[in-house]
């Protein structure tokens, strides 16, 4: 359960003011991305209540559903190609469709080299091309919320999946080139403003 | 001067020459002559009609000797408490069946799903499981202390209105205790399994709390094969199931069971909890609980590693056996293999914390579980061969009648202890050091010491006095509310061989 500090819809008004001024230049793409368990939905939530603007649900989601149902199962090692090329396909046009000023990517291009990589697979040729030709400005890498160390002993190795969930995600923006800044374990309110500090945007709980 | 009932205080071990335990002072010992000293301010604050030593134990696998520790530490406290506050005490076990029993990871986003032992066995299996591991050990705990006990599971305790509406009131000032309950980063994982299946996100990741208010709270979550789905927490209602983590369960067991002003619980819990309840009593700060409502709790020793790491299941996980000495007996880490039978294992627990609870210099510290195993060998050894009996205390001067059979009928009030001797029950009393064997042979109960002199022999009771003068030591003894629960006459015959008759003669 969460129980982030729920900002004004639209933010305050110095951060507004920012979001105006940003959104007369290019644009600027940031990506929040981390494992499962590291409070990312918290934090996008937080990034829209602020007004931000921000990719809401993680493509890949829907597009999982959709095949799931077509299958009748849960998508196994080989349905995966398929699965990939489309998800990368959503990023994409997520990614083209951005034209100016400030906005954030509930996970990016690079996650599709750790995901690949947690099924056994390498990277197909259109994800390489595609972390070459679309680049983002800045990659959030969340810390996990918990150590995944549970006392029990049967969910212990399930629980370790997690941790390499996320070890592949990082390095697979490493292999595509990007340094991440990394977010320690806090609130949503708290990671949000470390954010806004590291963008040089005016911190929303300070504002307010 | 007394009748019979009353029962000579235990005098502490020392760490004399010779002793069997030799133990540091600290801060807690040195301010105490008896452990069960450190429930005295609150019996005499909140002058309870009951006291209730609650302990908790996962069921998930077979006991270790930290767990049993625990357990007839609460057992024999239950005992120690009865006879020094003269109030009706209990042990209430709870089970934790909300433990997680499997988990997944949804394979979409890799956010782990969990199902509860009670999700995933059911009641009747989860009642098999306690039976398994516990229904016998507490039967002759509860039978060699005399001490009646109660069991509940997480999962009867999560439905009940008080549970439920301490809960609500919590969400209510979720902003002031989560730094308390997540240090970190203030995320509270609250599990709501999905109604559907049972299975519910292991970190709350995507349960949100869509509303709060007079009716109760919605939460909303996502389960991985029955999508989103919406809950309501309403008091009244047992349902959906409620699966706090450790620490917020905690706070709110804690909080519920504080506002009972008729029994006083004692949380019963290893000393590594000792940590965790600083975050706990932050929190119950936090939500403003009264001074008389905080709980009281006792930390019993620490079973420790020659590392001083915790003797754990997540220690022998990771480490793997080789952590712990060579010589440490199997029955240590798994109780259920020890070599005899579970009354012999209990006889022998019972004496071992009877010896830590001997002095508060022994009970409030760790051991080693190669230090365990060394008193363990050192009990006596007649322990295996001595006959199952209830014990009372009791004073030297009534010790002596009874030892030189000429006392046959003791008096006690019918408290939850005394229910349980019947005809041919054996009665070991206990004075100081000595002690002397009898068998009932015959038990009957009466509204009042009044009725029962009515109807008993009064030189059987004590030879020495009238029924005036033993009537009016009664009543000094027991106040009226305690004469209330009834009074049993219990005949006894002297199993042992009578001793000389001491030759002062004592009136009253």
């Amino acid at each position: 359960m969460t129980t982030t500090n729920r900002a004004k819809p639209g933010g305050t008004s110095a951060l507004t003011a920012a979001l105006d001024a940003a959104s007369a230049g290019g644009p600027r793409r940031y990506v929040i991305t981390g494992g499962p368990s590291s409070g990312k939905d918290d934090l996008i939530e937080a990034i829209l209540a602020a007004g931000i603007p921000c990719m809401e649900a993680e493509p890949g989601r829907e597009i999982y559903r959709k095949h799931r149902e077509r299958l009748g199962r849960h998508l196994l090692r080989e349905d995966r190609h398929e699965y990939s090329l489309e998800v990368l396909q959503a990023f994409i046009s997520e990614y083209s469709a951005h034209k100016r000023g400030i906005r954030f990517y509930n996970r990016g291009i690079p996650d599709g080299y750790g995901w690949e990589r947690f099924f056994g697979l390498g990277p197909t040729p259109q994800l390489e091309e595609a972390s070459r030709l679309y680049r983002y400005d800045t990659i959030f890498v969340l810390d996990p919320l918990d150590t995944f160390e549970d006392p029990d002993d049967i969910v212990w190795a399930k629980d370790r999946e997690i941790r390499r969930v996320h070890e592949l995600i990082v390095q697979g923006y490493y292999d595509a080139g990007y340094e991440p800044v990394f977010i320690a374990p806090d609130s949503a309110a708290g990671r949000l403003d470390f954010i806004c500090t590291n963008l040089r945007l005016p911190k929303l709980t300070r504002d307010r | 001067m007394t009748t019979t009932t009353a029962t000579a205080p235990t005098p502490a071990a020392g760490n004399g020459a010779g002793s069997l335990l030799v133990s540091p002072n600290s801060v807690l010992a040195n301010a105490l002559l008896r452990s069960i000293d450190v429930l005295r301010p609150r019996i005499h604050a909140a002058r309870p009609t009951r006291i209730e030593f609650v302990v908790g134990t996962q069921i998930n696998g077979a006991p270790h000797l930290g767990t049993n520790l625990v357990q007839t530490a609460a057992f024999l406290l239950a005992k120690i408490a009865r006879r020094e506050f003269s109030i009706d005490t209990r042990v209430r076990f709870g089970a934790l069946d909300n433990a997680p029993h499997e988990v997944v990871l949804d394979p979409e986003t890799h956010t782990a799903y969990q199902q509860t032992y009670h999700h995933a066995l059911g009641s009747d299996q989860i009642s098999e499981l306690i039976g398994t591991y516990y229904r016998e050990f507490f039967i002759s705990l509860s039978e060699a202390t005399g001490t009646d006990y109660l069991v509940e599971t997480y999962t009867e305790q999560q439905a009940g209105p008080g549970f439920r509406v301490e809960f609500l009131r919590s969400l209510e000032r979720l902003e002031e205790i989560r730094w308390w309950m997540a240090p970190s980063h203030g995320v509270v994982h609250v599990r709501l399994p999905c109604p559907d299946c049972g299975w519910a996100e292991k970190r709350g990741d995507r349960t949100r709390l869509a509303r709060l208010d007079e009716d109760g709270a919605v939460f909303t979550a996502v389960c991985l094969d029955h999508g989103r789905y919406e809950v309501h927490v309403d008091p009244e209602d047992p349902h959906p199931y409620l699966d706090l983590a450790t620490l917020y369960r905690n706070l709110v067991k804690e909080r519920a069971l504080g506002r009972d002003t008729d029994t006083l619980h004692v949380m019963m819990k290893g000393g590594d909890w000792a940590f965790g309840c600083q975050l706990i009593d932050g929190a119950l700060g936090a939500l403003g609980t009264p001074a008389a409502q905080m709980p009281i709790r006792i930390f019993t020793p620490q079973v420790l590693a020659h590392t001083g790491a915790k003797l754990s299941k997540s220690l022998l996980r990771e480490q793997g056996k080789g952590v712990l000495p060579a010589d440490v007996e199997p029955w240590m880490l798994d109780t259920t293999t020890w070599p005899g039978t579970v009354d012999n294992y209990v006889d022998a627990l019972i004496w071992l914390v009877g010896e830590l609870l001997g002095d508060p210099k022994h009970f409030f510290r760790s051991f080693t579980v190669k230090e365990l195993g060394r008193l363990m060998s050192a009990r006596p050894t007649d322990l295996d061969t001595r006959p199952r009996a209830h014990e009372m205390g009791i004073y030297k001067r009534y010790f002596d009648l009874i030892a030189a059979g000429v006392k046959t009928t003791e008096i006690r009030v019918n408290d939850s202890s005394r229910q349980k001797i019947v005809e041919g029950s054996l009665i070991r009393f206990r004075c100081r050091n000595d002690e002397v064997l009898t068998r009932v042979t015959h038990i009957t109960r009466y509204l009042s010491f009044d009725d029962m002199f009515d109807h008993e022999s009064v030189t059987s009771v004590n030879p020495t006095a009238t029924r005036e003068e033993q009537l009016a030591n009664i009543r000094q003894i027991y106040p009226p509310e305690r004469e209330a629960l009834g009074v049993v006459a219990i005949g006894i015959e002297l199993l042992d061989p009578p001793r000389p008759q001491a030759a002062t003669v004592h009136r009253g």
